[in-house]
C-alpha cells in the first residue's frame, strides 16, 4: 500500500512536471522573442559634433570628440569598454572613466586599466547643414 | 530570542516599512524622471522626503539585520532543521535583496545611479548565455527606469516577502519588532536624507555595500569573475546545509572573512577614495552621499513652478533672484549658482544650501570642477593648469639652478610650484615667490587690486563692476550689523580684462606692468611719501606695499590705449597646452606680428579659417563695425583676431575692450637695411629703459620666523632678501637662442637687466654643510617699454652699460700702436669674482658657466664686443645720423675700405 501510495505520488510528480514543462517552454520561447525584439530596440548613436569644436580632447554628447592641430575630428564611442560607463571627463591629454579609473588617450587606446580594450572609434561625415560633422557608431 | 523576536524579525518588520513606506514614496516619483521628480520632493515637499528617508533607512537596516540573522543562524547552527527548498530560497534570498536594493539606487535616477546601471547591465550582459537576455529582462534595454521600477516594487518584493512568509511561517512581523523599527528609523528619518548627485562632483559611487565591489573591480580586467565570485559565494552558503558539518565550519569561516574583507574594501571606497581614484582620505561628502538636516526645518515659500537650471531643478534660484551683472553666458538662469558655487541646491533650507559652499569659486584647486567642467571649460582650465603663470616653472627652475640645485638632466624638464619640496631653494621660493602665481587662493571678496595675486581663473576674468562694487560693500555693512541681504549684482565673468588685472604680480620682479605705464619703482622714496599728511605729486604713485614709484617715460603702445591683452592672445596666456619648462617656450606674439618688415605685407587669414575659439572670442566681443575678412597671423600660427585687414589690404589694431581700431604701422626702413642690424630684436633699439636692480643680498635666519606660502603656514627659518639701488636706465645688449618655428633658432640680440647678481647664505642640508654661493646672472627682458624712436648708435657702440660691462668711464683714445679702448668702472669690484659690481662681463672679457638666468643667453663674446667698439670708434667723430653712419650699417666693409688717413682704427692688443 505504501508502496503503491509513493509510486502514486511519484507518477503525480512526473506528470504535474511533464505539464509544467510542455505549458512553461512556449511561454519561456515567447518571453526571449519579447526580450530580443526589445534588445533590437536600441537607437544607432549619432552624434553632431559642430564647426567650432574645441581644438584638442572634448566630450560632446557622450562621444569622446578629438580635433588636433589640422582641425579635423576623430570620434571615440564614450562607452567606457571595461563596463559600458559613461566617460564623461577630461583629465590632460587623456579621458577618464569615473566609475572605475579607467583612461583612454586622444586616440582611443587604453592608457591605464582596467580596461584593456580601446574605445570604439566612431565614423565622421560632414554634415552639410551645420557645416559641421555626424559622429556615427561604426556597425 | 528577545522581547524584539530574533534578529529575522527584526529585518523582516525593516522590509515592511520599506515596502509600506515605498508605497507613500511612489506617490510623486516619477519613474520618466526618477531624478527631477525626486528633486522636487527634496525642495518642495518635506512629508515626502520623510517617507523617502524612512523608505532609505529601512532598506539599509532591512539589509544589514537580514547579514546579522544570516550569520547568527549559521552560527547556532540551524540550517539542517531548515527544508532543503526552503534553504535554497533562503540562499537565493540574498541576491534578491541585493537586487531589491540595487534598483532602489538606481531609481534615484542621478549621476551615480544612471553610471551603476550601465555597470549593472553590461556585467549581466556578459554572463554566458543568457547573460543579454537577463539584462533586458531586469533592466530592460534603453537605460529608462520604468521596468526597473516594476521589478523593484513588484517582483523582487513580492516574491522575497513570500519567501519570508514561508521561512517565518507568519505573514506580518512581530509587534514588538515592527515598533522598535519604525521608532528608530522614523526619527533618522527627520533628519538624514538619502543623497542625490547632479553630477558636478566628479567623485562617482555606488552604494554604501557595493563600494567594495567597485573597488575590486577598479583592478580587474575580468569583471565576469566579480559576478561568478557572487554565484559562488550564494553556492557556498547553500553547500553549508548539505555538506558534512566539519566541512560546513570552515566554509561558514571562509564565508565569515569574505564578508568581513568585502566590508573593508567598502570602507576604503567610502572613507579614501577621491577624485580619479586618488587616495583621499576624509569623510564622504559628495552630494551622493547621505546629508544631515531637519528634514521640516522653516524654509522659505517654494515658488511654483520650481526653479530650473541647467535642466535640473535647483533651490539657490528661489532665494537669489533676479541677480543680475553676471553677463549673457553665465547669467544664473542659464546655469543656476550650483554650477560655480556648489553648496546643495535641493534644499530651500538656507544652513543645508550654503554648507559646502564654494563662496569664491574658480581658484585653481577647484577650477577643474568648476569652471572647468564638461559642459563649460574643460579644455581651457586643462591648458592653465601647465601654463608657466600656473607652474612658475620658470621661475623655479632658475632658484633651483641658482643655488645649485638643478639635478642634471634637469635643465629641460617643466616642474611645478606646487611640488616644492623642503631644500634652501624651495623654501626660498615657498617664501619669497610662491604667491605670485594662479594657484595662489583668492580668499576674500572684491575687486583684483594691486595687492592681489593668485586666484585661478579670477585672475583675470573676475571683475567688479560699480554696481557690482556697491552691491558688495552693502553686503559687507550689513554683514557687520546683522544679517544681511545677499547682493543682487553679482561681479562679472568676462573677457573686459583691464592692466590691473596683471597689476599683482607684473609689477614685480621684472616690474613689466609698472613699466608699461611709465612708473620705475624707487628704493629711496622722497621723505614725504610715508606721511599722508603730505600727498606726493602727480610724479609719484603709492602702490600697495607702500612701494613708491616715479613717473618715467610709458610705452607707446599704453600711450595709444593698449591694455595688454590687445597683444598678448589667449594661447599665450592661459597657455597652449604644453608645460613648458620657462616663460620664453610660452611666448607667442612678437612685434613682427603686427608691425610688418618695411616693403612687407603681415602674414594673415581668412577668417573662415579662424580656430573655434577665436571665433567664440569674436562672437563674444561683438566689435562695432564691419566684420574682417581677414585677420593676422603670428608666426606661430595662431590667429590674432584683433588684427584685422580692411578691403584694402590696410592693417589695424582693435582695441579688445573698446573696439577701437588702429592704423598698425609697418617697421622703418631702417629696420631692414643691411646687414649691420640684422640680429638685433626690436626691443633692443626701441626699448627706452628698463628697472635695475644690480645686487642683492640673501640670507637665512634660522631663528626668524616666516610665511609659507604653499603650505599657508608660519614656518621657523626665514629668508631674508636685501636688495641693492634699482635704477631706470638703457637695458644692456645680449645675445639669445630664440627658436623659431620648425627652424633650428637663431641667435638675436636681445635686451637683459642684472637678473641675479647676489650672494646666497645658504644653510646647511643633509649631505652639504652651509656655504655662501655667488652668482652673475643677467636675465633676458622684455622690459615693456617701448617707443618709436630708437635708441642712439652711441647708447649701444659706446656705452659700457649696453656692452655688459656696467657703469664706468669707456673711454677711446689714440696710442702709439693704434686707437684703443679704456674702461674705468664706477662701481666698486666685487670680492667674488673681481668683477664691477654691476657688470656682466668684464671689459673685453669672455664668461663662459653659468652667465644667464636662461639657459640659452649669454653675454658678447670678446670678438662680438671689438665689432661693437669699432663701430663705437667711428662714433667718436662721425655723427650717429650722418650718411657715412648709415651707410655703414648697410655695409660696414664698404665704409671702412673709403677711410682715410684721420681714422683710427682701434687696436685690440
Amino acid at each position: 500500500m505504501s508502496f503503491r501510495l509513493a509510486n502514486s505520488a511519484s507518477r503525480r510528480r512526473f506528470f504535474r512536471r511533464a505539464l509544467a514543462i510542455v505549458a512553461g517552454l512556449p511561454l519561456a520561447g515567447l518571453l526571449v522573442s519579447l526580450l530580443r525584439r526589445e534588445q533590437s530596440r536600441r537607437p544607432p548613436g549619432a552624434v553632431s559634433i559642430p564647426a567650432d569644436a574645441a581644438m584638442g580632447l572634448s566630450i560632446i554628447d557622450g562621444a569622446i570628440v578629438y580635433r588636433g592641430g589640422d582641425g579635423a575630428p576623430r570620434a571615440f564611442s564614450g562607452r567606457c569598454t571595461h563596463l559600458g560607463c559613461r566617460i564623461e571627463r577630461v583629465v590632460g591629454d587623456e579621458v577618464v572613466c569615473p566609475c572605475h579609473g579607467s583612461r583612454y588617450r586622444a586616440d582611443g587606446s587604453v592608457a591605464a586599466g582596467p580596461a584593456t580594450r580601446s574605445l570604439a572609434p566612431m565614423r565622421i561625415e560632414p554634415d552639410p547643414a551645420s557645416g559641421g560633422w555626424i559622429a556615427r557608431a561604426s556597425s | 530570542m528577545s522581547r524584539w523576536g530574533t534578529l529575522g524579525d527584526l529585518a523582516t518588520a525593516a522590509f515592511v516599512i520599506a515596502a509600506v513606506s515605498g508605497v507613500a514614496v511612489a506617490v510623486p516619483y516619477d519613474p520618466a524622471d526618477g531624478y527631477g521628480s525626486i528633486a522636487a520632493m527634496l525642495l518642495a515637499n518635506p512629508a515626502a522626503v520623510f517617507y523617502r528617508n524612512l523608505h532609505y533607512l529601512a532598506a539599509q537596516a532591512c539589509l544589514l539585520l537580514t547579514l546579522a540573522h544570516v550569520w547568527d543562524r549559521l552560527r547556532a547552527p540551524v540550517e539542517r532543521r531548515v527544508p532543503r527548498g526552503i534553504w535554497l530560497r533562503l540562499a537565493l534570498t540574498l541576491p534578491l535583496l541585493a537586487f531589491i536594493m540595487l534598483s532602489g539606487f538606481l531609481l534615484r535616477g542621478d549621476a551615480d545611479a544612471r553610471q551603476a546601471l550601465r555597470i549593472v547591465t553590461e556585467a549581466t550582459t556578459q554572463v554566458p548565455l543568457l547573460g543579454p537576455l537577463l539584462a533586458t529582462l531586469l533592466f530592460g534595454a534603453a537605460e529608462r527606469l520604468e521596468l526597473i521600477y516594476v521589478q523593484h516594487a513588484a517582483t523582487a518584493t513580492i516574491v522575497v516577502w513570500l519567501f519570508v512568509i514561508e521561512h517565518a511561517r507568519r505573514v506580518w512581523p512581530r509587534t514588538a519588532a515592527l515598533v522598535a523599527v519604525t521608532l528608530c528609523t522614523g526619527v533618522l528619518s527627520l533628519f538624514l536624507s538619502p543623497g542625490l548627485h547632479d553630477g558636478r562632483d566628479p567623485v562617482l559611487k555606488g552604494p554604501w555595500y557595493f563600494l567594495g565591489l567597485q573597488e575590486i573591480l577598479h583592478w580587474t580586467a575580468w569583471p565576469l569573475a566579480v559576478v561568478l565570485g557572487g554565484v559562488v559565494a550564494v553556492g557556498a552558503l547553500y553547500a553549508v546545509r548539505e555538506i558534512r558539518p566539519a566541512r560546513a565550519a570552515g566554509t561558514k569561516v571562509a564565508l565569515l572573512a569574505v564578508a568581513v574583507i568585502y566590508a573593508g574594501l567598502c570602507a576604503v571606497g567610502a572613507f579614501a577614495r577621491g577624485e580619479n581614484w586618488a587616495f583621499s582620505p576624509g569623510w564622504p561628502a559628495g552630494a551622493g552621499n547621505p546629508r544631515a538636516g531637519f528634514v521640516f526645518a522653516a524654509t522659505p515659500e517654494v515658488p511654483v513652478p520650481l526653479p530650473v537650471a541647467m535642466g535640473r531643478p535647483e533651490g539657490c534660484l528661489a532665494c537669489h533672484r533676479g541677480v543680475t551683472g553676471l553677463g549673457n553666458s553665465h547669467r544664473p538662469e542659464a546655469i543656476g549658482c550650483m554650477s560655480c558655487h556648489g553648496g546643495d541646491g535641493l534644499t530651500l533650507d538656507k544652513a543645508r544650501a550654503h554648507a559646502g559652499m564654494d563662496v569664491i569659486p574658480g581658484n585653481m584647486a577647484t577650477a577643474q570642477g568648476r569652471c572647468g567642467q564638461s559642459s563649460c571649460h574643460a579644455s581651457v582650465v586643462a591648458r592653465v593648469e601647465r601654463s608657466v603663470m600656473a607652474t612658475m616653472s620658470g621661475i623655479v627652475r632658475v632658484d633651483r639652478k641658482v643655488f645649485g640645485e638643478e639635478a642634471p638632466g634637469d635643465a629641460r624638464a617643466p616642474v611645478h610650484v606646487r611640488q616644492l619640496g623642503r631644500s634652501a631653494a624651495d623654501t626660498h621660493l615657498r617664501q619669497l615667490c610662491a604667491l605670485c602665481h594662479l594657484g595662489a587662493a583668492k580668499e576674500t571678496l572684491g575687486p583684483n587690486d594691486e595687492g592681489t595675486r593668485g586666484g585661478g581663473c579670477n585672475a583675470c576674468h573676475l571683475v567688479y563692476g560699480p554696481a557690482a562694487l556697491e552691491a558688495l560693500r552693502r553686503y559687507q555693512r550689513q554683514k557687520e550689523g546683522g544679517t544681511p541681504d545677499a547682493p543682487t549684482v553679482h561681479p562679472a565673468l568676462s573677457l573686459d580684462i583691464g592692466n590691473g588685472q596683471c597689476f599683482g604680480c607684473h609689477s614685480r620682479s621684472g616690474r613689466i606692468a609698472t613699466s608699461y605705464e611709465g612708473w620705475h619703482e624707487m628704493n629711496e622714496p622722497p621723505a614725504q611719501a610715508a606721511d599722508p599728511a603730505r600727498p606726493l605729486s602727480a610724479g609719484y604713485r603709492v602702490v600697495e606695499g607702500d612701494r613708491v614709484f616715479e613717473r618715467v617715460t610709458p610705452d607707446i603702445h599704453h600711450q595709444r590705449g593698449l591694455d595688454c591683452i590687445d597683444c598678448h592672445t589667449s594661447a599665450e596666456v592661459m597657455g597652449d597646452g604644453v608645460a613648458h619648462a620657462t616663460k620664453s617656450g610660452q611666448l607667442r606674439v612678437a612685434c613682427a606680428d603686427c608691425h610688418a618688415p618695411a616693403g612687407a605685407s603681415l602674414p594673415t587669414l581668412p577668417s573662415s579659417a579662424l580656430d573655434p575659439e577665436s571665433r567664440r572670442i569674436l562672437a563674444i566681443r561683438a566689435w562695432p563695425g564691419p566684420a574682417a575678412s581677414r585677420h593676422g597671423r603670428t608666426a606661430k600660427g595662431d590667429a590674432l583676431v584683433n588684427v584685422v585687414i580692411d578691403p584694402e589690404g590696410r592693417p589695424a589694431m582693435v582695441r579688445k575692450r573698446t573696439g577701437e581700431r588702429l592704423a598698425l604701422k609697418p617697421t622703418a626702413r631702417v629696420c631692414v637695411e643691411g646687414r649691420g642690424h640684422a640680429r638685433l630684436s626690436c626691443g633692443s633699439c626701441h626699448s627706452a629703459w628698463a628697472p635695475r636692480c644690480s645686487t642683492c643680498h640673501t640670507s637665512f635666519d634660522a631663528a626668524g620666523t616666516a610665511w609659507d606660502w604653499i603650505d599657508g603656514a608660519e614656518v621657523r627659518g626665514e629668508w631674508v632678501e636685501k636688495s641693492g639701488p634699482f635704477v631706470a636706465d638703457l637695458p644692456t645688449l645680449g645675445v639669445a637662442r630664440r627658436q623659431s618655428p620648425g627652424g633650428a633658432g637663431r641667435d638675436m640680440v636681445e635686451t637683459f637687466v642684472p637678473g641675479m647678481i647676489l650672494t646666497v647664505d645658504r644653510p646647511a642640508q643633509p649631505g652639504r654643510p652651509a656655504g655662501t654661493v655667488f652668482r652673475r646672472l643677467y636675465a633676458p627682458i622684455e622690459p615693456h617699454t617701448t617707443r618709436r624712436e630708437a635708441r642712439s648708435c652711441e647708447s649701444c657702440h659706446n656705452d659700457p652699460v649696453a656692452i655688459g660691462y656696467g657703469r664706468g668711464d669707456l673711454r677711446y683714445g689714440p696710442t702709439p700702436s693704434g686707437g684703443r679702448w679704456r674702461f674705468t668702472p664706477s662701481s666698486p669690484r666685487l670680492p667674488a669674482d673681481g668683477l664691477p659690481a654691476d657688470a656682466w662681463i668684464a671689459f673685453l672679457g669672455a664668461r663662459d658657466g653659468m652667465v644667464s638666468t636662461r639657459d640659452d643667453a649669454r653675454p658678447f663674446a670678446v670678438e662680438e664686443q671689438r665689432r661693437i667698439l669699432r663701430v663705437g670708434a667711428c662714433l667718436t667723430c662721425h655723427d650717429g645720423r650722418s650718411p657715412v653712419m648709415r651707410d655703414s650699417v648697410r655695409n660696414f666693409q664698404a665704409v671702412l675700405a673709403r677711410r682715410t688717413s684721420k681714422c683710427l682704427s682701434p687696436a685690440w692688443d
